[in-house]
């Protein structure tokens, strides 16, 4: 139990004034801007975007800055921030498989209807650190300026990229997702009840926390509930958003996101009449997150067994271990506010262990004094 | 809350939803110099002044099967009423992100395209700027991508080749 504190009005300010000198670091170094830190630290503001829930690129911006550069603290802000506007409703479900394509890569097929690009990746990168990086002025080469280059692969159109998993599903290979045409639940407005349904996992899976839906993944992968997993399809790049208002009737697009979207192919199901057949996770990001997108789809496809007919032997495989402890406000919170005063607390405890130790050691004597005495 | 609709309202088409993408898509500073070359604009008023909120995105699994929320997206709204000659008409326009000027600005736009007197020199001067400029960065992106097409062998193991 948590005991209310009053007082250090004057240490707290003076702390926040401290953390803000503290956070313009030296005064002879330039001032970031929140347009160099949405442009040149993208990565960054995808993550706070997507663990926020929140698209808006200038908002996680100023949340960054705003937190030094702590990525969950930015997070915390950005959904302070959500909780302060009205919603104006829902958007059109997007649709991936018009997403102007910027990367798509599977490692299911070669060839691929649509063609695999590589796009700004850090794969195949040898993760050297570049000197030339840390002074200014680099302007960088233009994709396809190499010499030499030019002419060598005539440039070939981007077009519709038909989802890879299609091939599989024509084949009767791989269940296609079915879609009732229920209304999704909503953690936002309804709190988490388990079991969840697919709906309300994927939501806390789309707002859950980078490192822990990649080390539950990883663990699935190691063991702790196989997914055996193959990439069939990542793909990245930008969907428009369409939006019904009330007062219009007719859906408008209110504009364009970047979303990194990744759809698995795990090991089959099949048996007892069944016809063997391979099942899917499906993982979704908002901005470029590629590695959360994969994460999210094994952790998916784990959050499946109990439909799938599977033991649920892992962490990763149970609702409640992993719903309950992905989002890393709460996490942050329950973790962190072990460090606010509990004085009241701990003079109970401190009461209790003592009163412990006094009856252990009134114990202690009294058994010496009857060993002493019964011989 | 819901809005009095005006009488006169233009009934949708193909053709305002053309406008209101390429307004909601185009850039603020576009629009308001598209804006500014009408000092014939009439004068309007606020059915909804611009206000910031949010759209909840859905995403659905594999793209074809259960909706899921995915997250929010930060959007503004603007309405707003111009009297005619026969009337009045309203202009609405939802923006991506915080951009109140942006928004005031394509709800302006849309009120003005419903309009014949000037839907014809709008669409000419902004609209069709607007989704070709559009139209062109899409397919310079594309050449990009393109430039990062990959084709990975298989490679053949022992002697059978």
């Amino acid at each position: 139990m948590y005991v209310a504190v009053k007082g250090g009005e004057k240490a707290i300010a003076n702390a926040h004034a401290l953390l803000a000198e503290k956070r313009r670091g030296d005064l002879s170094v330039p001032e970031v801007e929140t347009a160099q830190i949405r442009e040149q630290l993208s990565l960054a503001v995808d993550r706070v975007m997507s663990e926020g829930s929140l698209y808006d690129r200038d908002t996680a911006a100023l949340a960054i800055k705003q937190a030094r550069g702590d990525l969950v603290e930015a997070v915390f802000l950005v959904r302070a921030y959500r909780t302060t506007l009205p919603r104006f409703g829902s958007a059109d479900p997007l649709d991936t498989e018009n997403m102007r394509v910027r990367r798509r890569v599977s490692a299911t097929y070669k060839d691929v209807p649509g063609g695999q690009m590589l796009g700004p990746t850090f794969d195949y990168t040898h993760r050297l650190l570049d000197p030339a990086l840390a002074g200014s002025g680099n302007a960088p080469r233009r994709p396809g300026e190499e010499a030499g280059e030019a002419g060598e692969t005539p440039v070939e159109a981007v077009g519709l990229c038909p989802k890879v998993l299609s091939f599989l599903e024509k084949e009767g290979l791989l269940p296609e997702e079915s879609d009732k045409g229920e209304a999704p639940g909503d953690l936002t407005r309804q709190p988490l009840q388990l079991p969840a349904d697919r709906d309300i996992r994927l939501q806390s899976l789309a707002r859950g926390d980078e490192g822990m839906l990649l080390a539950l993944a990883y663990s699935t992968q190691r063991g702790f509930g196989s997914t055996h997993p193959f990439a069939g399809e990542i793909r990245m790049g930008e969907v428009e958003v369409a939006f019904t208002p009330e007062e219009l009737g007719f859906p408008v697009i209110v504009g364009e996101i970047t979303v990194t979207e990744c759809e698995t192919v795990n090991k089959f199901t099949g048996g007892g009449g069944v016809p063997a057949a391979f099942t899917r996770g499906y993982g979704l990001t908002f901005g470029e997150g590629e590695r959360k997108a994969m994460s999210m789809a094994l952790v998916d496809r784990s959050l499946r067994s109990e439909e799938l007919g599977e033991a649920v032997k892992g962490p990763a495989q149970d609702q409640e271990f992993v719903l309950y402890h992905s989002d890393n406000v709460e996490a942050s919170g329950f973790v962190q506010h072990l460090k606010l005063p509990h004085y009241v607390d701990f003079q109970a405890e401190l009461e209790l262990v003592r009163s412990l130790r006094r009856a252990h050691a009134a114990n202690a004597a009294r058994d010496s004094i009857s060993r002493r005495a019964s011989p | 809350m819901r809005l009095q609709q005006p009488t006169t309202h233009e009934p949708a088409g193909k053709n305002r939803q053309r406008w209101m993408r390429a307004f909601a898509l185009g850039e603020e500073a576009a629009l308001e110099k598209g804006l500014a070359a009408f000092p014939d604009c009439p004068p309007y008023t606020f059915l909804r002044k611009p206000e910031a909120g949010m759209v909840m995105l859905e995403g659905r699994a594999g793209n074809s099967g259960r909706r899921f929320n995915f997250g929010e997206m930060l959007v503004t709204r603007c309405a707003v009423r111009m009297a005619t000659a026969d009337g009045e008409v309203s202009g609405h326009a939802y923006v991506a992100g915080n951009r109140p000027r942006h928004a005031e600005a394509a709800a302006v736009l849309d009120a003005l395209m419903q309009q014949p007197e000037y839907a014809e020199r709008l669409d000419k001067d902004l609209v069709a700027p607007l989704l070709a400029a559009r139209e062109l960065a899409c397919r310079e992106t594309a050449a990009e991508t393109s430039a990062t097409r990959v084709d990975f062998f298989t490679m053949a193991r022992g002697e059978d080749t």
